[in-house]
């Protein structure tokens, strides 16, 4: 088998500490936009007690799903053991680490009460999933570490199986974890059901994934590094079968909720009259999340061109912003159903009077934040492929390995 | 050489300071109590001075759970009760919160550098109703009673202050 | 120094036992009297000897009455809540902490219209101390679910996680609080059935006081588990039910007429 040669990112320096300033700089908005949330309190957001988790909480679960899915190329080479994929194994783990750091920084800045950090992090209550999560996501952290580890060091590679296989196991628990933290909410009806926890499985699949193309084609071309065929067109399948995966289990979603006339309503919100809610979910999940890159990846003609493959990403990507939105701001601004068979006439307090749904807009504090947290993901990757050896110097059909599959 | 010159200023530096900041604390027992408040006609707080000092935060962190979880109220570490007797009053009676420059906490927060959060929730001056406050000097006794803290619409009457009501004060 | 601290620890538990019994018997004469005029702070732990709770008729809610959401508010300190500055009035009114609200319901066949004030309902299955990371959302010994504002780290999960929606999220630095209810920044809190009042010895609540000064009558509160209390005999005189009942909570607030 062929030797890979990892070597560091040989951007030039201008355009390298360009590329950090201004990451940075985002990475700086978000950090003013958290100073300035929490010294006034949250009344400078659009969250209010209806709509209590907002943008910032679209960013944080977004980039939490994906960096579990990022750590799936990696997983396919080490507990699958599919070589082509051996050479993006590196770079996988920093990703996940990476996208994790960033989502795990909107959502701690983003507490009430953020001074508390300590006391979240040594008082549990494992009755609560956000309680293992907190374990979960700082576990996950340093399983991936050591995973890298064992494969940049010599004396580690006969761990990477392993270690590997125990990352991805304990990726799929920290999906589960994050599905589960909707999942487990009987309270809303657009929650409290199990198929939540396996679509966003899915859902980090399809989005990590393209996460990690997008990196990867960005950072081979900015250095004039090769992406052979072989490889582009096996992650390109790929992303295209974890979008089929997310469609199926949205569809199960919504035909198991038709099922139950309770759910007429919900059902009846989505998909027809939530106004912006439907909009978001039809053109921006749907459409140009979903079916647009469908059809880009497998057209026979778009699905070469890599310009197109790295536009089918992006879609993916904004249209993971807007299954997190559908879902989180969403679930909340359908008015919670206290009495089945009547209507609200009149509330004190937002209960869906006739019906209606809770009002939401995103502030720019949240914006800022939520954006920072994707900055210091994209800041921690950028540093890490640049000081350490992540990349691979190439992968080019020739460098990469032609027999496609180890036997098991 | 110059090493040795160097280190042994340091010692010598270092030695004065801890040896000056022991004769501080040895030498104070600096009065921080306001004039003008309870605590200023007590010959002693809840405890010792000295173990007040040192340890008044364990005191509070404890009773906190105790009355938070357990319902517990009538105990001497009420932080309450601090601020009851702790707090200064104005030449027209107007209770000074406690946590503000030159009060009692502040005293020692401010050369500890310990921000004292307690009052982000709790209120640093007796908020009482004059029932509540009534009640209070009748049992305890006392001759000094603490006057209404705010005008709220406690004192303006019940169908005012109503949130969300269209009627805020 | 080390010396100092044991010392130090020795007299604190032993000073500690000491108060915790000298209070006792101080204070017991006076819990046993305490519907005289002087209410008396607790000393014990609270128990699960009793359970608070209260019956709603909402038949007896008058239409355009909001007595008990005012009186809460004024009990609470929830009135003292200001609009900070550049504040869209709209905004705000969706973000002010509010423990009670008065909700009309209308039946879609019959258009019969019901009149009903909506809080915590003190669930013996809190979803909401299920899902709180720091345990700071919990159930007391006798019924009450409160948050532990000291331990509460603002994630409001809770708030998602609540049935009934009766959490409410600080969205401003507080500037005027209550001495006893306390009210802070980035916390989480909601309806805890006076609790300073329980743990002083009052018997009942500011709501139903003030729906009994209107005339209304239309909040019981009092023990679920005692036979003989108010709570129990209304029960037995009206049908009554749990709101979203499936959800099989054992809720501490009980309605009849809806």
């Amino acid at each position: 088998m062929k030797r890979i040669v990892y070597r560091e990112w040989r951007l030039s320096p201008q355009r390298y500490w360009g590329l950090l300033a201004i990451l940075a700089a985002i990475a700086g908005l978000g950090g003013l936009a958290f100073a300035y949330m929490e010294h006034e309190g949250h009344w400078v957001t659009g969250m209010s007690n209806q709509v209590v988790w907002g943008t910032p909480h679209v960013f944080a679960v977004f980039l939490i799903v994906a960096a579990s899915g990022a750590l799936n190329v990696a997983s396919i080479a080490s507990v699958f053991g599919k070589v082509p994929y051996k050479p993006l194994a590196r770079l996988s783990g920093l990703l996940a680490v990476a996208l994790l750091a960033g989502g795990l920084a909107v959502l701690v800045l983003d507490l009430g009460r953020p001074d508390r950090l300590i006391v979240a992090m040594t008082t549990y209550n494992f009755r609560s999933i956000f309680a293992w999560n907190v374990l979960l996501y700082t576990g996950f952290m340093a399983v991936v570490i050591a995973y890298l580890w064992t494969m940049a060091e010599r004396k580690g590679n006969s761990y990477t199986k392993p270690v590997g296989f125990f990352a991805f196991v304990w990726r799929l628990m920290l999906t589960t974890g994050t599905g589960s933290i909707f999942g487990f909410i009987v309270a809303r009806q657009a929650y409290d059901t199990a198929v939540l926890a396996p679509m966003f499985i899915a859902m980090s699949f399809a989005y990590g994934l393209a996460i990690f193309l997008l990196v990867l084609m960005f950072a081979f071309d900015q250095d004039d590094r090769p992406i052979g065929e072989l490889v582009l067109f096996r992650l390109r399948n790929l992303l295209g079968v974890f979008l089929g995966a997310v469609l199926l289990f949205v569809l199960i979603y919504f035909l198991t909720k038709l099922y139950g006339a309770k759910n007429y309503g919900l059902v009846s919100f989505y998909l027809i009259d939530g106004g912006i809610y439907t909009k978001v979910f039809w053109l921006g999940w749907m459409l140009a999340g979903i079916l647009i890159p469908l059809g880009i990846l497998f057209h026979p003609a778009l699905g070469k061109s890599r310009p197109a493959i790295a536009w089918a990403s992006t879609l993916v990507i904004l249209g993971g912003l807007c299954s997190m939105f559908v879902i989180i701001i969403g679930g909340q601004a359908y008015p919670m159903q206290l009495f089945p068979g009547k209507t609200i006439l009149e509330s004190g307090f937002y209960d869906g009077v006739g019906g209606a749904i809770a009002a939401y807009s995103p502030s720019l504090p949240e914006a800022f934040l939520g954006v920072g947290g994707v900055a210091v993901a994209m800041l921690i990757t950028a540093v890490g492929i640049r000081v350490l050896q992540f990349l691979p110097e190439s992968l080019a059909d020739k460098d990469v390995d032609p027999h496609a599959t180890a036997t098991a | 050489m110059a090493n040795a010159v160097v280190r042994g200023c340091l010692v010598c530096v270092c030695l004065v300071g801890v040896l000056g900041a022991q004769a501080a604390q040895a030498a104070g027992d600096v009065d921080l109590v306001i004039e003008g408040s309870k605590a200023a006609q007590l010959d002693s707080c809840v405890e010792p001075t000295e173990f007040m000092r040192r340890n008044h935060m364990e005191l509070i962190k404890h009773q906190r759970d105790e009355t938070v979880h357990k319902g517990i109220r009538s105990t001497k570490y009420s932080l309450a009760g601090c601020i009851e007797c702790h707090v200064s009053y104005t030449a027209d009676e107007t209770p000074v919160p406690v946590d503000a420059e030159g009060q009692f906490c502040n005293g020692c927060h401010e050369f500890a550098a310990v921000d004292v959060n307690c009052f982000g929730c709790h209120s640093s001056v007796p908020s009482y109703t004059e029932n509540e406050a009534a009640e209070l000097a009748a049992k305890e006794g006392l001759k000094w009673h603490p006057p209404l803290a705010m005008s709220g619409p406690e004192t303006a009457g019940p169908q005012s202050g109503a949130v969300g009501e269209g009627n805020r004060p | 120094m080390s010396n100092n601290r044991e010392h130090v620890n020795r007299s604190r538990r032993h000073f500690i036992g000491t108060a915790a019994g000298v209070a006792a018997v101080t204070v017991a004469p006076g819990v046993v009297l305490h519907s005289l005029a002087i209410a008396e702070p607790r000393s014990e732990g609270v128990t699960d000897d009793v359970r608070w709770g209260m019956l709603i008729d909402s038949s007896k809610c008058a239409d355009g009455c909001d007595a008990c959401v005012t009186a809460c508010n004024i009990e609470n300190g929830l009135d003292l809540q200001q609009k900070p500055d550049g504040e869209v009035e709209s905004k705000w009114d969706r973000q002010v902490a509010k423990w009670i609200r008065v909700v009309k319901v209308q039946d879609n066949l019959t258009e019969r219209v019901s009149n009903l004030p909506m809080m915590c309902q003190h669930c013996e299955h809190p979803p909401c101390v299920d899902v709180c990371p720091t345990g700071a959302s919990f159930r007391r010994a006798d019924g009450i679910v409160l948050v532990d504002r000291h331990t509460c780290i603002g994630c409001r999960y809770c708030m998602m996680a609540c049935p009934y929606k009766a959490r409410s999220f600080i969205h401003e630095a507080v500037e005027v609080k209550l001495t006893r209810t306390p009210r802070g920044k980035g916390c989480v809190e909601s309806c805890n059935l006076c609790v300073h009042r329980r743990d002083n010895g009052e018997s009942s609540t500011a709501c139903a006081d003030a729906c009994a000064a209107e005339g209304n009558n239309a909040i019981v509160f009092g023990d679920l588990k005692d036979p003989d209390g108010p709570v129990r005999k209304a029960l037995a005189a009206l049908p009554s039910r749990q709101i979203r009942e499936d959800l099989a909570l054992n809720t501490g607030v009980r309605y009849a007429g809806v």
